[in-house]
């Protein structure tokens, strides 16, 4: 079994382990993952076998699990199935979670967001409305997320109602009651943008949420289409909403967990369970410090699909290691956007 | 309309709608046009970094014009041969230079031309268009406007209607789904349709051959193949997808990869992150569904997956940029129950050419082709099996 998973979760902070520490905890973690999925996971053993050796350590392209049915479990032991849709094709990544890798998920999630928000749940203003999460059967990545992170929250209250329009007595009513009280704000980072930031400031309507602190997600390719960065983003919201603790985070649905959490000075950081590489897809070796290129994640908690090192298709840099003024430990990085889909110039493509 | 116009830079739909009269094979003006054309290209310091625009420039250069000329005039010696009239060409988006190909044999029978290239076009083609246009602003060329016309629109059926009514031939480049797009709008009753459609090509190798080879000649070897792989990603109908091996040990088989991806060091493929990750995404999706085996490279922009006949056949429509497939055969015969009309081009070296002329003349089925190692991407007038003079003329018989 996976020997050094427990270490992970006794850590007081995920945030404390200095990089030689935390490299040899994870290599190990992770090269049992590796033999753990070869054993469980045919279709992952075939790959290991075709590349004979070659690489210790494969990263699967992200991409692989909308392709084909990736678990290291039978299906009777399937607790959930966590979907996503990429935005390039219509196909959905399918994520199998069995009852100890969600248990993992959560353990670690908690590790995470109770460094930003400390042990006590607090008031929740979820920024959707509340038919996002009522298809249970299969998660949407929305729903996932808010799922994620609700049981951080009590007295949950939607900001929007179903046709996404402000929900302004519900808002009214949350902020009157925990006003002066810490409470949490989460949505996804185009939702927050576009359906609560934009519309509150088209009404010309500010809201007092200054005590609370936001954690969005889901990446920002919609608001560059719109040319929002972070900066414009986070200087908007705290004019409109008072908020001053903003933090972004990067995850995925293929490494539900082990999150990238947006520190005080605006980089990501990697938690303990988790490491980020940034590569040069055509030799896979790691590039130097502050050059963009691929992100290839690492998570030990991936155990019902061989999702422990994944090839993402997104871009960013590696800022540093274990010295960001904000004090925590960990590589802590930017993402620049998502690679572009290659031009696909086949003889078929003519009449484009 | 939706209509760009390159080529005359000034041009309205009147004047594309409408036929032009042809002009005799051969024309003084259109061979001196064409190699005039050809010495531009070559001399352009500006196109010297681009090898598929000066192997264009080379092919038309005057000598190898005049030799065109010459077999033309052989080959049809006492027969009245005319041009067709008004050729419509659909140049391909994969292989930029292609459509100064079609076109330029067509104005050499005679033909007026109207050509719409893709709207994905790359840059090669902006400037072969410029290269174009300078010409033609020449006293000496103007009248050749009326010749030439170089158009882009998306997917306007109106625009395709048109044109294809006014054509006495239509040159179709493209996969499948276009061709069948443009083949299902009518041209007249009494014009030709020509289609090339998506094709895909391999290497031979003969092991034995490539033993002796000093490092030079291997080196020499490898430049070729990977100016075959790699011009165009690996995504032109001749570019070599797999690797076929006779007489091939292991250690033949590693020499010749080891020295092409030497040469790969200094070659600008101009490949992308994405290219890569498309590749790898490609080749574990086949490791898991057929048994395959990775050679161990340097790095992705070499990718060789070792595999059976069956497999390399039938999976190699893949994503190109520098992926191989690789078998092993004992004898030519063996690829015979896998060939069909899909397979254009064999780039061989250590072949006598008899024995390959041998192995198609028994009937093969598939195979447009045979060309050594080096000259797969070289055009020639006779493609997928079509001679482009014979088809782009007419023959009127005087009795």
């Amino acid at each position: 079994m996976i020997q050094n998973i427990e270490f992970f979760f006794n850590l007081e902070s995920p945030y404390y382990l200095a990089k030689e520490q935390k490299r040899t905890a994870l290599d190990s973690c992770l090269k049992d993952l590796d033999k753990y999925h070869y054993n469980k996971c045919p279709p992952y053993k075939r790959i290991v076998d075709a590349l004979d050796g070659q690489s210790s350590g494969i990263y699967l392209p992200v991409r692989l699990f909308k392709e084909f049915e990736l678990m290291s479990i039978s299906s009777e032991q399937i607790l959930k199935t966590l979907m996503s849709s990429g935005t390039t094709s219509q196909k959905v990544s399918k994520i199998y979670i069995d009852k100890i890798t969600a248990t993992n998920q959560t353990k670690a999630l908690v590790k995470i967001i109770q460094h930003y928000m400390g042990k006590a749940r607090l008031p929740m203003l979820i920024i959707d409305h509340p038919d996002v999460i009522h298809n249970s059967a299969s998660f949407s990545a929305r729903g996932a997320g808010i799922r994620g992170l609700w049981t951080f929250g009590r007295n949950h209250t939607y900001a929007l109602d179903n046709e996404m329009q402000i929900n302004h007595d519900a808002i009214d009513a949350f902020c009157e009651k925990f006003k002066h009280q810490k409470k949490i704000v989460f949505g996804f980072t185009f939702m927050v943008w576009k359906y609560f930031i934009q519309s509150l400031e088209a009404m010309g309507k500010g809201i007092d949420l200054q005590d609370s602190i936001l954690f969005h997600s889901g990446g920002w390719k919609k608001l560059q289409q719109e040319a929002v960065d972070n900066n414009t983003f986070k200087s908007k919201t705290t004019q409109i909403t008072g908020i001053k603790h903003i933090h972004n985070f990067y995850g995925m649905v293929e490494q539900v967990g082990a999150i990238y959490v947006e520190c005080e000075k605006g980089y990501l950081h990697a938690p303990a369970f988790s490491d980020i590489k940034v590569v040069d897809p055509a030799t896979m070796n790691e590039l130097p410090f502050h050059q963009s290129g691929v992100i290839a994640v690492e998570s030990i908690l991936p155990l019902s699909y061989p999702g422990h090192r994944l090839l993402t298709e997104d871009i960013g840099s590696i800022i540093g290691e274990d010295d960001c003024k904000c004090g925590k430990k960990g590589k802590y990085f930017i993402i620049h956007g998502r690679l572009k889909q290659a031009e696909t110039r086949g003889c078929s493509d003519t009449m484009h | 309309m939706d209509i760009q116009y390159f080529v005359p830079k000034q041009n309205d739909h009147k004047h594309l709608f409408r036929k032009t009269k042809p002009l005799l094979p051969f024309s003084r003006s259109v061979v001196d046009f064409v190699s005039q054309f050809s010495s531009k290209v070559v001399a352009d310091p500006g196109l010297k970094a681009y090898k598929e625009l000066i192997a264009l420039g080379f092919w038309m250069r005057k000598g190898s014009i005049q030799n065109y000329q010459k077999t033309f005039e052989i080959k049809n010696k006492g027969k009245i041969k005319l041009a067709r009239g008004t050729v419509f060409h659909i140049a391909p988006a994969n292989v930029d230079t292609i459509f100064i190909y079609s076109l330029f044999i067509s104005l050499l029978m005679g033909n007026s031309n109207i050509v719409r290239v893709s709207t994905q076009a790359g840059q090669q083609t902006e400037l072969l268009i410029h290269a174009l246009n300078d010409l033609l602003d020449e006293k000496r060329f103007a009248h050749l406007q009326e010749q030439i016309q170089i158009v882009s629109f998306g997917h306007n059926t109106e625009i395709l209607k048109k044109i294809s009514a006014i054509c006495d031939a239509r040159v179709i480049w493209g996969g499948d789904e276009t061709i069948g797009l443009i083949s299902s709008t009518p041209i007249s009753p009494k014009a030709i349709d020509i289609k090339f459609a998506n094709k895909l090509s391999f290497t031979l190798l003969n092991g034995k051959q490539i033993d002796p080879l000093n490092d030079k000649e291997i080196d020499s070897l490898a430049i070729k193949f990977v100016n075959d792989s790699y011009s165009f990603a690996q995504m032109a109908c001749s570019s070599p997808r797999f690797v076929i091996w006779m007489n091939g040990t292991e250690a033949i088989q590693k020499r010749f990869w080891d020295a092409v991806e030497k040469q790969l060091d200094s070659y600008d493929h101009q490949l992308t992150d994405m290219n890569m990750i498309n590749k790898i995404v490609f080749s574990y999706s086949l490791a898991i569904e057929r048994d395959i085996l990775f050679r161990s490279t340097q790095s992705n922009y070499l990718m060789i997956i070792r595999t059976d006949l069956q497999t390399a056949f039938c999976s190699c429509s893949h994503c190109g940029s520098g992926l191989f497939f690789e078998s092993n055969i004992d004898r030519l015969d063996a690829l015979s129950p896998f060939l069909n009309r899909d397979f254009q081009t064999v780039s061989y070296y250590g072949f006598e050419k008899n024995v390959l002329i041998e192995w198609v003349a028994n009937n093969l089925n598939g195979i447009d082709r045979i060309v050594p190692v080096g000259q797969a991407l070289d055009f020639y007038p006779v493609w997928d099996g079509f001679d482009l003079s014979e088809m782009l003329t007419r023959e009127v018989t005087v009795l």
